[in-house]
C-alpha cells in the first residue's frame, strides 16, 4: 500500500471474532519506522476493525524519503491473549517538492517612457541657473550700453535717454 | 514515577524469570502513550533480563514536558500476551550530567510462566 505522509488514512478490517468477548480485546496498527514503534489503537466491532492514521508527519519529526518502507502489522490482545492479524508494508509515495526561484525572463516588449518629470529639487536647481543668466546678461548689456554711452561722448554725438 | 531525559538514551532491565516457554519466542516492548499515538522500544530477552534502551526522543516527537504518560513493559509471542509491567513517566529537558546514560534501572522481579496444556 503506497502512502503519503501529508495525508490522513481511514483503514478497515474484515473480520470475524468468535469465543470471545469484543470488549476484553484491544488492538493497534503497528508501523516501524527507524527502531521505534508507532502504534494506533484501533476499533473493534463485530465485524470490522477500524483504524484512523494521522498524517505521519503529524508524529514524526523526521522527513520521510520516497519509497521508504514502513512494515505495519496489527495486533490484538486481550487477557493473556495476543494476535497479529495482518502484516504489510506500506510504501511511501514519491514526495514532490516545489520552489519557487527567481528566472531570468527575456522579454520583448517595448518600453516606451512618455514623459520623464524632475524632481522639484531638479526644477529648483534649473529655475536657480536661469535667474543667475538673465542677471548676468543684464549685467554685461549694462555694461556695453554704458560703453557706448562713454564713446558718443566722447565723439560729442547726443545720446538717447 | 520515572523521568526520562530528552537528549539523553536510557536503558531499562528488567530482571525475569521465564518458565515454560522458549525466550526466543516472544517479543517485549517498552511502550509509552503519548496522546493517542504508543511508541514501542524492542527489548532483548534472555532467561533472566529483559533489556530495553529508549534513544533520546527529541528527536521523534514533539513531548509536552508538563505531562505525565503510561509507559509498560510487554511481552508477547506465540498467541501468548503479558502485560509484565507498569508506570508513569515524565519527559525533562536535558541537563548536564554525564553518566546518565549508563545508569540502568532496576525494575521489581517478575515472573512469566505459560500455561502449559
Amino acid at each position: 500500500m503506497k502512502i503519503d505522509p501529508s495525508k490522513p488514512y481511514d483503514l478497515s478490517f474484515e473480520s470475524e471474532i468468535t469465543g470471545v468477548d469484543i470488549t476484553n480485546l484491544k488492538g493497534y496498527l503497528r508501523m516501524y519506522i527507524d527502531g521505534i514503534e508507532y502504534g494506533i489503537p484501533v476499533s473493534i466491532e463485530e465485524n470490522m476493525i477500524n483504524v484512523s492514521v494521522p498524517p505521519l508527519n503529524d508524529f514524526i519529526k523526521k522527513p520521510f524519503n520516497s519509497k521508504t518502507e514502513i512494515p505495519v502489522k496489527l495486533e490484538i490482545m486481550g487477557p493473556e491473549f495476543y494476535l497479529c492479524v495482518w502484516e504489510d508494508i506500506f510504501i511511501v509515495k514519491p514526495v514532490i517538492k516545489a520552489r519557487v526561484t527567481p528566472v531570468n525572463v527575456e522579454s520583448n516588449s517595448k518600453i516606451a517612457i512618455t514623459k520623464v518629470k524632475k524632481s522639484s529639487h531638479q526644477n529648483k536647481e534649473v529655475e536657480r541657473n536661469r535667474k543667475e543668466e538673465i542677471e548676468e546678461i543684464k549685467k554685461v548689456d549694462s555694461h556695453i550700453k554704458e560703453l557706448i554711452k562713454e564713446k558718443m561722448k566722447k565723439a560729442g554725438l547726443p545720446t538717447k535717454k | 514515577m520515572i523521568e526520562l531525559y530528552l537528549q539523553s538514551k536510557k536503558t531499562f532491565t528488567f530482571n525475569v524469570t521465564i518458565e515454560g516457554v522458549d525466550p526466543s519466542s516472544l517479543d517485549a516492548y517498552l511502550r509509552i502513550r503519548i496522546d493517542n499515538i504508543e511508541l514501542g522500544f524492542q527489548g532483548e530477552i534472555s532467561q533472566n533480563h529483559i533489556v530495553v534502551t529508549v534513544p533520546a526522543l527529541r528527536k521523534f516527537l514533539k513531548l509536552d514536558l508538563n505531562k505525565t504518560y503510561e509507559i509498560r513493559l510487554e511481552v508477547c509471542g506465540s498467541g501468548f500476551y503479558v502485560l509484565a509491567w507498569k508506570n508513569t513517566v515524565q519527559f525533562k529537558p536535558s541537563i548536564a550530567v554525564k553518566n546518565l546514560t549508563s545508569k540502568s534501572y532496576n525494575i521489581p522481579r517478575i515472573i512469566l510462566k505459560r500455561r502449559l496444556s
